[in-house]
């Protein structure tokens, strides 16, 4: 009599783990995750509608292809998928993403002939082109790999081209690629997912060493983030508050060339330290010899609590500016897996 | 519209043609077909620097490999049958290519980053909707005439 409702819970509890891997099932995305984001400088290209400046588009995901209207293949097939793929995001959500193409023809390409050939696919998309010297910055910044080659006897030219499209973030960091083969359901999927989560840390971490498709799985361990807090608010609150704010003189230097608490969220500067940089802060302090400083937590904390707090301060700080940690972060990597859950930022 | 009706009897003389041409095939029909032609839209009113590309699926139902040697259209002022190619690091290169072979009893795809027929110098703008006629030309079975529609990529 038994049996049979062993074998129930037990069936129940197998459906029960299924349907949780398959809801909480992480994100993998489709492109190359950068595991160290690039911050872009000063981006700017000319269009038939003006100057095309990078950070106009902050706050917005900028999709970044670089390749010449003459291409009849390739380049118009990438366009076509990036249509396709917005087509598939809601409004909203669609305008939250610019697609720039780049056109590294500088010769035979025009700003008008940029833009009409660009609007074929979305009104919206820009076509733009610089002067060979503003393409190559670019180009070497991102990774463009590009050479003209030499005119037939008809005098046209054929141009290689790196075939990625360039994925850049709200911040400005160049945060993925995606290769020509993309499709646009996994474009549209992976820029659903970065609209709402950026590129978490453990998709860095798990990025290994070269760049590799990679699944994310959360962005903070919530039990270091918890532990973290707590040492935090021992430790750290009296003086840079109960709130990560600080003092809101902090940027003011003093007399003796100290400064007064800082801010540790995201207004402050705590998330350019890379981890061990962190951890040798908080253990040695500093400006020790004058009235306002920062004490040695090195008899008090481990590297493990240091980290915890990190992490703590770490669930304060924009997706990009946890990304840019990332890609120091020692301690944090762990062999055993995570909790594939994604914990709400 | 006097061009409209001449083509579809041209495109039969043609088949007739190159049916009695070829050695006889051991399927009945034709011993190439072609399907699913298209050519991609463009913006812009054509002109030089214009390009486009026709797109298409041949089968070679004959008893021998079959070559496309030569694409001719009247909406380019040069057509070149290229291959598209994308190596190891990402980068793509395009490049023209002597013909394409289609092994007797198979059928290659022409696609969007493969084998292409690139129209340059267009004669017009190709808008959606519009149809532009190709002569191709094959080493066994002659040439073929098609019909192919404009589409969005």
């Amino acid at each position: 009599m038994r049996r049979p409702l062993v074998f129930l819970l037990s069936g129940a509890f197998l459906i029960i783990v299924l349907a949780g891997i398959l809801f909480l099932r992480p994100h993998t995305f489709n492109g190359s995750v950068l595991q160290t984001p690039k911050r872009e400088g000063e981006i700017v290209l000319r269009s038939a509608d003006g100057p095309v400046r990078l950070s106009d588009y902050s706050g917005k995901i900028v999709l970044m292809y670089f390749g010449y209207t003459f291409c009849p293949d390739i380049c118009p097939t990438t366009l076509a998928k990036l249509k396709e793929a917005l087509g598939q995001l809601t409004p909203e959500e669609t305008a939250q993403v610019q697609v720039i193409f780049v056109s590294v023809d500088t010769q035979r390409d025009t700003v008008e002939h940029l833009r009409d050939y660009v609007h074929v696919f979305n009104s919206t998309f820009i076509g733009s082109t610089g002067t060979r010297n503003d393409i190559d910055l670019i180009a070497e910044s991102l990774g463009v790999i590009y050479k003209i080659n030499p005119p037939d006897a008809n005098g046209n030219y054929s141009v290689d081209h790196s075939s990625y499209i360039y994925v850049i973030d709200r911040q400005g960091y160049l945060v993925m690629n995606w290769g020509h083969d993309i499709q646009p359901d996994e474009i549209s999927a992976d820029l659903r997912y970065l609209l709402k989560h950026g590129i978490p840390i453990s998709a860095q971490i798990l990025a290994g060493p070269t760049a590799t498709p990679v699944i994310c799985s959360l962005t903070l361990i919530p039990a270091h983030v918890q532990g973290g807090e707590w040492l935090y608010q021992h430790y750290c609150a009296q003086c840079h508050g109960a709130d990560l704010k600080g003092n809101p003189a902090w940027q003011t230097e003093l007399a003796d060339g100290s400064h007064l608490p800082p801010p540790l969220d995201n207004t402050g500067q705590a998330w350019k330290y890379s981890e061990p940089e962190f951890i040798a802060l908080v253990r040695s302090g500093r400006n020790l010899d004058k009235p306002i400083h920062m004490p040695a937590f090195g008899n008090d904390l481990s590297d493990w609590e240091i980290h915890f707090i990190l992490q703590y301060l770490a669930s304060h700080w924009d997706v990009s500016q946890r990304n840019y940690q990332a890609g120091f972060l020692t301690l944090t990597p762990q062999p055993t897996p995570y909790p594939t859950v994604t914990p709400g930022p | 519209m006097k061009l409209r009706s001449i083509v579809p009897l041209l495109f039969a003389l043609l088949l007739t043609l190159s049916a009695c041409g070829s050695p006889a095939p051991a399927a009945q029909g034709p011993a190439i077909v072609v399907t699913n032609p298209w050519v991609r839209a463009v913006g812009g009113m054509g002109g030089m620097d214009a390009t486009s590309a026709l797109f298409m699926v041949i089968q070679n139902n004959g008893s021998a490999t079959d070559t496309l040697l030569s694409v001719q259209s009247d909406a380019a002022s040069m057509v070149q049958i290229h291959l598209s190619e994308v190596d190891a690091s990402g980068v793509s290169s395009m490049h023209e290519v002597d013909g394409i072979e289609i092994p007797a009893g198979g059928s290659v795809e022409l696609k969007p980053g493969g084998y292409h027929v690139m129209l340059m110098g267009l004669k017009r703008e190709l808008k959606e909707g519009d149809t532009v006629t190709f002569i191709l030309t094959f080493k066994i079975a002659g040439t073929i005439t098609i019909q192919a529609p404009v589409k969005m990529p």
